[in-house]
């Protein structure tokens, strides 16, 4: 079963559902980058947290990103 | 008045404005993006502007009586590669912010440059009033985010960025020595004289 994580972005690429897995390279989204970022923005709006820059340094994979958020949630949630 | 442009002039206009129109596909996405407030305003006006710009370098190029020519690459192509692409608000400002500087910039020095053709200097006049409101909102919007993203981490993002301009520009000058070179010479007399004083 797809993660809530993976599900949202597809709603937010408008890709059909249960299309991704987090085996996927975010590079064979079949985005540009300026679909990336604003993936990215969407997201933390969403999830209502932040990721910078030096977080996604090496991110190949959609679930390599969730995990990403996984842990800026957590710390945001632990410092507020 | 159709006048004989020189395929330098043309390709450097062509340049500008091929960066105009992804300047505005850029800030088009992201004013779409953005949560209702501020930035969403001042990024939608600004996405405006620069589709504006865009314009006003077509129409100045079909005034010169040339066509622009079409550019597979831009500036801030070159820029995302080197610099990264931006992940948040505060980033997608920073970026803004060190691109605007240099749009700035480029621009000062073309329209200082002698013999410049009337056409080219009115466009640069016009772009140059938008430019100035552009840094000027940017810069208020990262002050604005400061208790939320700490001013270290906006520094330290806006210097990153800054050092990949200084890095793309350079690799830009090398590349197009050629076809730069009247701009390069000016530059170069410029700053000798800038030295001089």
């Amino acid at each position: 079963m797809p993660s809530e994580f993976l599900s949202r972005v597809e709603r937010l690429l408008a890709k059909p559902a249960g299309s991704l897995s987090p085996e996927m390279l975010l590079e064979d989204l079949g985005v540009d980058s300026f679909a990336l970022v604003e993936l990215l923005v969407r997201l933390q709006e969403d999830l209502k947290t932040r990721v910078f820059q030096e977080d996604l340094a090496g991110i190949v994979t959609i679930g390599e990103l969730e995990q990403v958020f996984e842990r800026r949630t957590a710390q945001q949630r632990l410092s507020s | 008045m159709r006048v004989d442009l020189k395929e330098n002039e043309l390709w450097i206009l062509s340049f500008y404005r091929n960066s105009e129109i992804n300047g505005s596909l850029f800030f088009g996405r992201m004013a779409r993006t953005l949560p209702p407030g501020p930035v969403q305003h001042d990024m939608t006006r600004h996405f405006a502007d620069e589709g504006q710009h865009a314009w006003f370098w077509t129409s100045c190029i079909q005034r010169l009586g040339a066509e622009p020519i079409r550019l597979d690459e831009t500036y801030q192509d070159r820029y995302l590669a080197a610099a990264g692409l931006p992940t948040n608000i505060m980033e997608i400002l920073a970026i803004t912010l060190t691109f605007e500087k240099r749009v700035i910039g480029q621009y000062a020095l073309h329209r200082k440059m002698p013999g410049l053709r009337m056409q080219v200097r009115e466009t640069i006049d016009l772009i140059m009033e938008d430019e100035k409101w552009h840094i000027e909102w940017v810069s208020e919007a990262l002050e604005r985010l400061k208790p939320e993203f700490g001013a270290d981490r906006i520094e330290s993002t806006l210097k990153r960025f800054h050092d990949a301009d200084q890095e793309v520009y350079r690799s830009i000058l090398e590349e197009h020595h050629q076809r730069l070179e009247d701009l390069l010479k000016h530059r170069a007399r410029t700053r000798q004289d800038d030295d001089a004083v």
